[in-house]
């Protein structure tokens, strides 16, 4: 896990008091990772990032759940792909579009779109066609630097289940990031 | 050749993770800052005793409910039975008046069976 800033606690516990400078710092610190994991089991830009505010709001009202002994980043983080998590089955049932519809969702914005190598849909394409548990434990260990045992912890899920994920997620990539290397 | 990335214990592959910075990319941080406290204005850690506060009026109501259900169903019986009694005396004797005394659940009022006998 990446390391914590050394006053993170007396952070935690400003905001908890009710601190709005201190949860803006949260919100500061720890939006990148939150906002990764969201867009891991979403996809889509706009609802990740939503389903990400929605998260750290989550989080401010269960300040006072949260047990200071712990670390704060793996609660967090563990909120944040709950919250991912039930809005994508939410979504899953209320869903009453034809599917080119929701596929047309997923396209990035023309600019986007045109930044956008052929190499990075693609890898993008399988990191969608990832199961949902191993896009967010890839993000989490390869991005956000989480060891197997701290996922496990978010994830609710064995330590096996998440090497196991880890494992073969990377195993899928393979192939597009020995090409990405080259095109690097 | 074999890469770093495939061996599941392998720390986090820098490249890996470049490649999925990109495919994943965070944009507009301020923007998400400024949205997310505009949301957070008004809301605040909620304390033990508000977390507590909502299940147990849901379970003062529940058991409020139940109360009245249990007690409406204990109650239903000896109005059944009353209605019953009257039935069976008024199907008997012919007599209304001879109902209402046999199924009184008090002692009968004399002038009630005065009144029954003036009406046979």
């Amino acid at each position: 896990m990446p390391e914590p800033s050394p006053d993170e606690g007396a952070i935690v516990a400003r905001a908890r008091a009710g601190d709005r400078d201190a949860f803006a710092w949260l919100v500061d610190a720890y939006q990148e990772g939150v906002r990764r994991v969201t867009r891991a089991v979403l996809h889509d830009a706009d609802e990740a990032d939503d389903a990400a505010q929605d998260a750290f709001l989550s989080v401010l009202v269960k300040l006072e759940q949260y047990d200071p002994r712990r670390p704060f980043r793996p609660w967090l983080m563990r909120i944040a792909a709950n919250v991912a998590i039930d809005r994508k089955r939410r979504r899953q049932v209320r869903q009453v579009q034809p599917l080119a519809a929701e596929a047309e969702s997923y396209e990035p914005s023309p600019l986007v779109q045109a930044e956008r190598s052929a190499l990075r849909e693609r890898l993008e394409a399988a990191l969608r066609h990832l199961p949902e548990r191993y896009r967010i434990a890839l993000v989490l260990y390869d991005v956000e630097g989480y060891s197997h045992p701290e996922i496990a912890d978010i994830l609710g899920i064995p330590v096996g289940t998440v090497r196991s994920a880890v494992f073969h997620a990377r195993r899928t990539l393979r192939p597009l990031l020995e090409e990405w290397r080259e095109d690097r | 050749m074999i890469l770093k990335f495939e061996v599941p214990d392998g720390p986090p592959d820098p490249k890996l993770r470049a490649a999925l910075e990109a495919v994943l990319p965070v944009r507009d941080r301020d923007r998400f800052r400024a949205a997310v406290l505009a949301r957070a204005v008004g809301l605040r850690p909620r304390t033990t005793l508000e977390r507590w506060a909502r299940p147990a009026l849901a379970a003062a109501a529940t058991i409020a409910l139940a109360a009245w259900i249990v007690g409406g169903l204990a109650a239903a019986p000896a109005a059944d039975a009353l209605t019953l009694d009257g039935a069976m005396v008024s199907s008997a004797t012919g007599s209304t008046p001879a109902a209402l005394v046999i199924a009184a659940p008090r002692p009968p009022d004399p002038e009630t069976i005065y009144a029954g006998m003036v009406s046979q």
